[in-house]
C-alpha cells in the first residue's frame, strides 16, 4: 500500500512523457471514434452560410496570432472553404497585427487547394483581405461610416481597392453591405469591439476553448448567433463539409489526452486520501 | 499647467467623444466633400499616439543595456536580444518593409512557431498543475471536478463512445451543453456585470479627474 | 524529412521551446529572448508601414491637413518621460488627449451590451431553464453582496448557492481549458510529424 501513498508525488517529467505519448500514438494510429456535431453552436454557423445567396459578402475578423493558431487556424480555413463552396463573398479584417499575415496565409494555402479542386477563389474578385488597421474600436467605428478611407484604401498586400472589383460594392460597412459578420477571436481586442460598436449585425464567432464559458453567456443573451468551440468546433464543421481535414485527424488524440489528465487527478487525489488519513 | 491642463484635456476629449457617439449628425458631418470631421479627429488622435512606436525599443534597450553594463546573470542573453531586436527593426525599417521577402521569411519561420509552441507548453503544465492542484477538499472542490470531468468528456469523442450524444440526456455532451448554457452562463453574467460596474466607475473617476495616476509621477 | 530552410528553422525554434520540459537551458533561452525582440520590431514596422507612413503621405501632405502634423509632434511629446525630470511632465498632453477620447467612447458605448445581458435575464419564467437561470444569476450576484444584507439567512443562503454556481461555471472552464491547451500542441505535433519528418497522418 506504501506506494498508493507516492501516487500524489509522480515526478513531472513523468507527467510529460506520457502526456507526449499519449499524445503522439493516436496522430500516428487514430482510433476512428465518432465525432457528434453540436446543435448549439456549430450548426448555426453552418446554416448561416447555407441560407446565403451566391455574390453576398460577409465581413471576418483574425483576432488571434500563433499562439491561437492551432485551434482558430483549422476554423478559419473551414469556414472561408464553405464561404468559396457557396460562392459567398469574403472580406477579411484583423484587430491583432501580430497574427494579421498569418490569417492571410492560412487564407491564401486554402484558395489554393480550392482553385486545384475547381472551386472560385480568385483574390479581388471572391474575397479581400484588408488587414490590420490601428486605432483601435474608434478604427471599426469608423469602418461603419467609410470603409475605404478607414483602411487607407489598400489591402494588406498594399493593393489599392480601386483595382479591386470586389471592393467597389463595399465602400461602406453597413447592414445593406454586409450585416452578417464572423470573429476568429483569441483575447482582446477580440468579440467586445463587435457587440459594443455593431450590436445590430449577425455576429457569429470562432473562439478558443478558454473563452468559451465566457462566450456561452453572449450566445444566450443573443449576442452572436453561433459560435465554433476550438478545435473540435473546427472538426465538426469540416464534417459538416464532408471535408475531413486536420481538425478531424487530431481529435482522437484530444481524448487520450483528456484521459491521461483525468487519470492524473484521479491517481492525485487517491494519494491525497491516503496520505490525510495516515496523518489523522 | 503641469497637471491640471492635461486634466482638463481629458475631460474635454472625453466630452467630445461621447457628443459624438450620441448625437448622429455630428458623427455624420462632413467637413467637405466625403471628409468626415469624426473620422479626422479619430485619425489624428491615433497618428499621434502611434508616434510613440520606438517606446518599446527604447524600453528594451535601456533594461537590456543595464544587464549588459552591470554584467548581470545571463546578460549574454541580453546582447542577442539587442542584435535581434535591432537587426529586425533595421530591415523591416529600411529594407523594403512590410513587402520584403526576409522580414516575412523571419515572421513565418521564427515568430509563429515560437509564439505558437510557447503556448502549446501550456498543455504539459496544465497536466502537471491539475495532478498537484486539482484536490479534493470540500464540497466545493467536489462539485468543480465533477463538472470539470463532464465538461472534458463531453469535449471529446471518448466521452461519446461512453455516453452518446443520442442516448438519455444527450450523454455527457448533452450535459456539458446545459452546465455551459444555463448554470455556467449565469455565473459568467452576474460576474461580468460586477466587474463592467467597477469599470465603469473607474472611468468615470478618470472621465472627472478624480483619479490622475494614468498621468504619471507625482514628482514632475 | 523535410530539406525546405524554413521548415528545419520552425522545427528548431519549436524543439528549442520543448527543450524547457527537460529543465531551463541555453536553446529555450535564446528562443524566448528572440520571441521578445522579434515580436516588438514587428510591431514597429507593422505600424510605421501601415499606419505612420500612408497617413502622414495621404493626409498631412496628400490633402494638406497641416493638423496632423501639430498631432505628430504632440505624439512625439511621449519621448519626454526619458528627458531629465523637469520635462517629463509634456509626456502628458498626448496621453491626456488620447486617454480622454477612448473614455468617451467607453462611456457612451460600454453600457449597451451589459444592458441587453440584464435585460436577456427577465426573460418570461416559462421554461425550467429560463427559471433555473434567473435563479443562478441571482444567487451569484447576492454573493457579492459585500456591504449590506450580510447578517440575512436568506442572502447568506443564497450565497452558498452562489458559490456553488460559481464552481460549476469555473469547472466548464477548466474543462474547456484542458481542452484548448492540448489543441495547440497537437498543431505543434502535427507541424513536426508531417511538415518536417514527412510522416502523413
Amino acid at each position: 500500500m506504501e506506494w498508493l501513498k507516492r501516487l500524489d508525488s509522480i515526478d513531472p517529467r513523468w507527467v510529460y512523457v506520457i502526456m507526449a505519448l499519449s499524445l503522439v500514438f493516436p496522430v500516428l494510429k487514430p482510433i476512428g471514434l465518432a465525432i457528434s456535431i453540436n446543435k448549439e453552436t456549430t450548426i448555426p454557423v453552418y446554416n448561416w452560410i447555407e441560407s446565403l445567396q451566391p455574390g453576398d459578402i460577409v465581413v471576418g475578423d483574425v483576432s488571434f496570432s500563433g499562439g491561437s493558431e492551432g485551434e482558430l487556424g483549422p476554423q478559419l480555413q473551414a469556414w472561408f472553404r464553405h464561404c468559396m463552396q457557396r460562392g459567398v463573398k469574403v472580406i477579411m479584417v484583423a484587430q491583432w497585427n501580430t497574427g494579421e499575415r498569418l490569417g492571410y496565409t492560412l487564407l491564401e494555402e486554402t484558395a489554393e487547394q480550392l482553385q486545384e479542386e475547381g472551386i472560385p477563389c480568385e483574390y479581388g474578385v471572391d474575397w479581400v483581405y484588408a488587414g490590420y488597421k490601428p486605432g483601435g474600436t474608434t478604427l471599426w467605428r469608423q469602418m461603419q461610416l467609410d470603409f475605404w478611407e478607414a483602411c487607407a484604401e489598400t489591402d494588406m498586400l498594399g493593393n489599392s481597392f480601386s483595382d479591386l472589383p470586389l471592393m467597389q460594392r463595399f465602400k461602406k460597412w453597413d447592414k445593406a453591405t454586409a450585416s452578417d459578420l464572423i470573429i476568429f477571436a483569441a483575447g482582446d481586442p477580440g468579440v467586445g469591439t463587435y457587440t459594443t460598436y455593431f450590436p445590430d449585425y449577425n455576429i457569429y464567432v470562432g473562439n478558443v476553448a478558454v473563452q468559451v464559458p465566457g462566450a456561452m453567456n453572449t450566445l444566450r443573451a443573443g449576442q452572436i448567433k453561433g459560435l465554433l468551440a476550438g478545435l473540435p468546433g473546427a472538426a465538426e464543421y469540416e464534417l459538416l463539409l464532408d471535408k475531413a481535414g486536420k481538425a478531424v485527424k487530431l481529435m482522437d488524440a484530444q481524448s487520450m489526452g483528456h484521459a491521461w489528465i483525468m487519470l492524473l487527478v484521479i491517481l492525485g487525489n487517491i494519494g491525497f486520501y491516503l496520505r490525510a488519513k495516515e496523518r489523522d | 499647467m503641469k497637471r491640471e491642463v492635461p486634466l482638463a484635456l481629458t475631460f474635454l476629449m472625453t466630452l467630445l467623444r461621447f457628443l459624438f457617439e450620441m448625437i448622429n449628425p455630428l458623427l455624420n458631418y462632413e467637413i467637405s466633400e466625403g471628409v468626415m470631421l469624426f473620422s479626422r479627429i479619430s485619425f489624428s488622435v491615433t497618428f499621434m499616439y502611434c508616434m510613440g512606436l520606438f517606446m518599446g525599443l527604447i524600453n528594451l534597450t535601456r533594461v537590456h543595456g543595464n544587464t549588459i553594463k552591470r554584467r548581470r546573470e545571463h546578460w549574454i542573453y541580453s546582447v542577442w536580444l539587442l542584435i535581434v531586436l535591432y537587426g529586425y527593426a533595421i530591415l523591416g525599417l529600411f529594407f523594403g518593409g512590410l513587402e520584403s521577402e526576409a522580414f516575412n521569411w523571419i515572421y513565418d519561420a521564427v515568430i509563429v512557431p515560437l509564439d505558437s509552441t510557447m503556448f502549446s507548453m501550456l498543455a504539459f503544465f496544465i497536466a502537471s498543475a491539475a495532478y498537484r492542484a486539482f484536490k479534493i477538499r470540500n464540497v466545493e472542490s467536489l462539485l468543480m471536478m465533477v463538472v470539470a470531468f463532464i465538461v472534458m468528456l463531453g469535449n471529446v469523442s471518448l466521452g461519446n463512445a461512453i455516453w452518446g450524444s443520442e442516448s438519455w440526456l444527450g450523454g455527457f455532451s448533452g450535459i456539458k451543453d446545459w452546465l455551459l448554457a444555463i448554470p455556467n452562463a449565469a455565473s459568467q453574467r452576474a460576474i461580468g456585470i460586477g466587474v463592467f460596474l467597477g469599470a465603469y466607475a473607474a472611468i468615470l473617476r478618470v472621465a472627472l479627474g478624480l483619479e490622475k495616476r494614468y498621468l504619471g509621477g507625482t514628482d514632475w | 524529412m523535410s530539406t525546405d530552410p524554413q521548415i528545419l528553422v520552425q522545427a528548431i525554434c519549436t524543439l528549442a521551446c520543448y527543450s524547457y520540459l527537460i529543465k531551463e537551458n541555453f536553446a529555450y533561452r535564446i528562443a524566448e529572448y528572440t520571441l521578445v525582440a522579434l515580436y516588438t520590431s514587428y510591431q514597429i514596422t507593422r505600424l510605421f508601414h501601415s499606419f505612420i507612413k500612408p497617413y502622414w503621405q495621404n493626409y498631412a501632405i496628400g490633402e494638406k491637413q497641416y493638423y496632423f502634423i501639430l498631432m505628430g509632434a504632440l505624439g512625439l511629446l511621449l519621448y519626454t518621460r526619458y528627458a531629465p525630470p523637469q520635462y517629463r511632465w509634456l509626456a502628458r498632453y498626448p496621453i491626456a488627449l488620447s486617454v480622454g477620447w477612448g473614455l468617451g467612447g467607453a462611456i457612451a458605448r460600454s453600457p449597451r451590451p451589459v444592458f441587453t445581458q440584464l435585460m436577456d435575464v427577465m426573460r418570461p419564467l416559462n421554461t425550467a431553464n429560463n427559471v433555473l437561470f434567473f435563479v443562478f444569476f441571482m444567487a451569484v450576484m447576492s454573493y457579492f453582496f459585500f456591504t449590506t444584507g450580510k447578517e440575512s439567512k436568506f442572502i447568506q443562503g443564497s450565497g452558498r448557492l452562489g458559490r456553488y454556481i460559481m464552481m460549476i461555471g469555473f469547472g466548464t472552464a477548466f474543462g474547456n481549458t484542458v481542452q484548448g491547451r492540448i489543441s495547440l500542441f497537437l498543431n505543434r505535433l502535427s507541424f513536426l510529424l508531417t511538415d518536417w519528418l514527412g510522416i502523413s497522418i
